[in-house]
């Protein structure tokens, strides 16, 4: 055990911090989840990817640095220290990306990857249907064989940044005579498009950045399938084993969060809650120091498996509590639309996204816990 | 940055892990209630579960507290009597000729807090009291038993005596570094409570059945189990790292930690099993009653979130650097 970064992760994160303290923009930019502030958000997003910063643990070939686990980490840690921007590229790169690494062909790897991570193509989620929720399996949307492709029909929902993005991804029934999780493939489809309607739907915090997609007839091509046709199942469930696990909301995300309930305390001190304020804190600490656990695993060779269920409502959780504290300590100033309200309503969004904490709960009931159905 | 375990830290974890379940089963466990500890002593002495920190002059190991957070888990697994904790904290601040006799279970050693209880105090040859830094030896002094729920756990209240400065060879511990070693190895002791609890009961939810299933099968059993398993596995990253660093606040950090994991998951292991873990004759009290013993011992929760309280926030407009920002590696805040 050596709980000290090297010299070379210490040089990286200096050669991070560096650059972004030379670079974040000073003031914040409007919200990644409206027109004006996703546009703002894509020009930063290609400067990181200019300097390098974008994806530092892929492979050069994609835009990377070829990082490591803990430099990605270190990263993670730097930019949200430095209250730089939110990632609007973050469901390519965290959740699509992983997949293609693991499942997709040196092709696809070739035309996709680079564009993501460059935000030329900006991408979506597309997991939801309006009756496949928590029950993914339940998914409706069908995909037609015909000549050199697929004609997909049906309906997601809750595309983040849906009406902003270019392109999405999701499960389709391809076998129509198999049902629930068997004869459904994973596709990327076009949002712009002839037979893709898209209608925007306000959150929680005013935004309208979330999408239904309507689909009907919309050609994809062959070439957009990812793994093998009616295997979707199984490549969607390693994204989303990923999406949960580390990729997603990195500890530096929740530690600066905390940073920040302790400099608001120290502002609006209120010794009722310094308890609470404390414990969060080193909730967060501890977050950390899991990852670091799990990071070290995994260069050894092993794998995030169900412990990413851990993960998710920890996070989730924890985030809810920072949040919440915030808004106690500022007290009647919680009613004013504000970054401390704004990220309180979206972490109330966490225990839903990614996998319910009820579908969670239950993967580690039966799948680490072994408990019986 | 490497988080993990050597293969010799693993190996000693697995021989003591080997060597408990005769060691220390719940009947011998249960001999231990209201009595000394007796040959249960001289076993874990005989494992070498003493030595593995103390000096190879003084026929240790020479390791340190990294290498003996597991098997000190490991006995929390067991809900192992004897003063495990006391002993582990006092070997460095002892001297080399006392610590030969501590490390095979001869001489037994005692450690309390001015103004609260002792631990085993009636068969310790060492009695060594923290008085804030202080570290002093106490001779004669007179011991008033106190009952207590754990009764394992046999207290004592120590008043007068007298008081000597102990002065270890070549190594002065302070009253503070002893009690932050205490407050880690009961750290370590809970986390193992912990997983044992939740073993246990996810063993009786699978094998109970009512209404014609498991009660395991029931997402009201399983989700409150599945908290209590991700609480436990957040904590013990925070116990390790503390046993590798041994700063004050990483300390206080693992004893919030595990206390909390231990809290929570005595209440969901009672709740899950019901009405028969609300006896005696059910061996689930054994684990119980210590969890919730050593949530309480050297540092509560609580208390260890307000002593680390001040390093996190320092006063306003003080130029202090802010111990997080300055963090540059998860070994060295709170510096």
């Amino acid at each position: 055990m050596n709980l000290r970064f090297s010299d070379a992760e210490r040089a990286f994160q200096a050669e991070c911090r560096d650059w972004l303290a030379a670079n974040v923009p000073a003031d914040p930019l409007p919200s990644g989840d409206t027109a004006e502030g996703f546009a703002l958000h894509v020009e930063w997003e290609k400067e990181l990817f200019a300097a390098g910063w974008a994806v530092v643990s892929w492979p050069e070939r994609y835009g990377g640095r070829g990082a490591s686990l803990v430099e990605w980490l270190i990263f993670e840690e730097e930019y949200y220290r430095s209250g730089a921007p939110s990632r609007v590229t973050q469901n390519g790169i965290f959740l699509l990306a992983p997949t293609l690494f693991e499942f997709g062909t040196e092709e696809q790897r070739e035309r996709i990857l680079r564009s993501m991570a460059a935000a030329e193509t900006l991408w979506a989620q597309a997991w939801s249907e309006p009756n496949a929720g928590s029950d993914l399996a339940n998914v409706r949307g069908a995909a037609q064989r015909v000549d050199g492709g697929w004609r997909l029909s049906g309906q997601k929902t809750w595309c983040t940044r849906g009406m902003f993005c270019d392109r999405a991804y999701g499960l389709f029934r391809t076998d129509p005579e198999q049902r629930r999780h068997r004869g459904l493939t994973y596709f990327l489809f076009p949002l712009h498009a002839p037979g893709v309607t898209l209608r925007g739907v306000e959150r929680l915090d005013g935004d309208e950045s979330f999408a239904e997609v309507f689909l009907d007839d919309v050609f994809v091509p062959d070439a957009d399938v990812i793994g093998e046709v009616n295997q979707g199942w199984r490549v969607a469930m390693a994204t989303t084993s990923t999406e949960r696990g580390l990729s997603l909301r990195s500890p530096g995300r929740f530690m600066a969060a905390a940073d920040r309930l302790l400099a608001l305390y120290r502002e609006r001190p209120d010794p009722g809650l310094l308890d609470r304020v404390i414990d969060v804190w080193m909730r967060a600490q501890a977050y950390r120091l899991y990852t670091f656990q799990t990071v070290t695993r995994m260069q050894a060779g092993g794998s995030m498996g169900a412990d990413s269920s851990l993960n998710k409502i920890f996070w989730s959780e924890m985030d809810i509590e920072i949040h919440e504290l915030a808004l106690v300590l500022l007290g009647p100033q919680a009613q004013l639309d504000g970054r401390w309200t704004r990220d309180f309503l979206f972490s109330l969004a966490g225990p839903i996204y990614a996998g319910t904490n009820e579908i969670q709960r239950n993967i580690i009931a039966r799948r680490v816990l072994e408990l019986p159905r | 940055m490497h988080f993990a375990f050597t293969e010799e830290q693993i190996a000693l974890r697995d021989a003591v892990r080997d060597a408990l379940p005769a060691i220390s089963p719940p009947e011998r466990v249960r001999a231990c209630w209201g009595a000394p500890v007796g040959e249960l002593w001289t076993d874990l002495a005989d494992l070498g579960l003493l030595a593995i920190e103390a000096p190879e002059a003084a026929g240790g190991m020479d390791l340190n507290a990294i290498d003996w957070v597991l098997p000190v888990e490991e006995t929390g697994r067991h809900a192992t009597p004897g003063p495990l904790i006391e002993t582990l904290a006092a070997i460095p601040a002892l001297p080399d000729d006392l610590v030969e006799s501590v490390v095979t279970g001869e001489q037994r050693v005692a450690v309390l807090v001015a103004g609260e209880p002792a631990l085993d105090a009636d068969i310790a040859d060492v009695l060594l009291r923290i008085d804030g830094d202080r570290l002093e030896r106490v001779h004669g002094a007179d011991l008033t038993p106190r009952p207590t729920i754990d009764r394992c756990r046999r207290l004592f209240t120590v008043e007068g005596g007298n008081a000597e400065t102990l002065t270890a060879s070549g190594r002065e511990l302070s009253g503070q570094a002893v009690f932050d070693r205490a407050a880690l190895a009961a750290s370590a002791q809970l986390i193992g409570l912990s997983r044992a609890m939740l073993d246990r009961t996810v063993e009786y939810a699978k094998s109970r059945q009512q209404f014609g299933k498991a009660i395991g099968s029931f997402q009201a059993v399983q989700h409150p189990l599945a908290d209590a398993l991700m609480q436990i596995s957040f904590a013990a990253p925070a116990v390790y790292r503390a046993a590798w660093s041994m700063d004050s606040g990483h300390i206080s950090m693992a004893k919030a930690l595990a206390s909390d994991a231990a809290w929570r998951t005595t209440r969901v292991a009672l709740q899950a099993h019901g009405a028969v873990a609300y006896t005696t004759e059910y061996d689930l009290h054994l684990w119980m009653k210590r969890a919730l013993a050593l949530a309480s011992a050297w540092g509560g929760a609580r208390w260890h979130r307000a002593r680390i309280a001040p390093s996190l926030l320092p006063p306003k407009r003080q130029t202090r650097p802010d111990p997080v920002r300055e963090q540059s590696s998860t070994g060295e805040h709170h510096a």
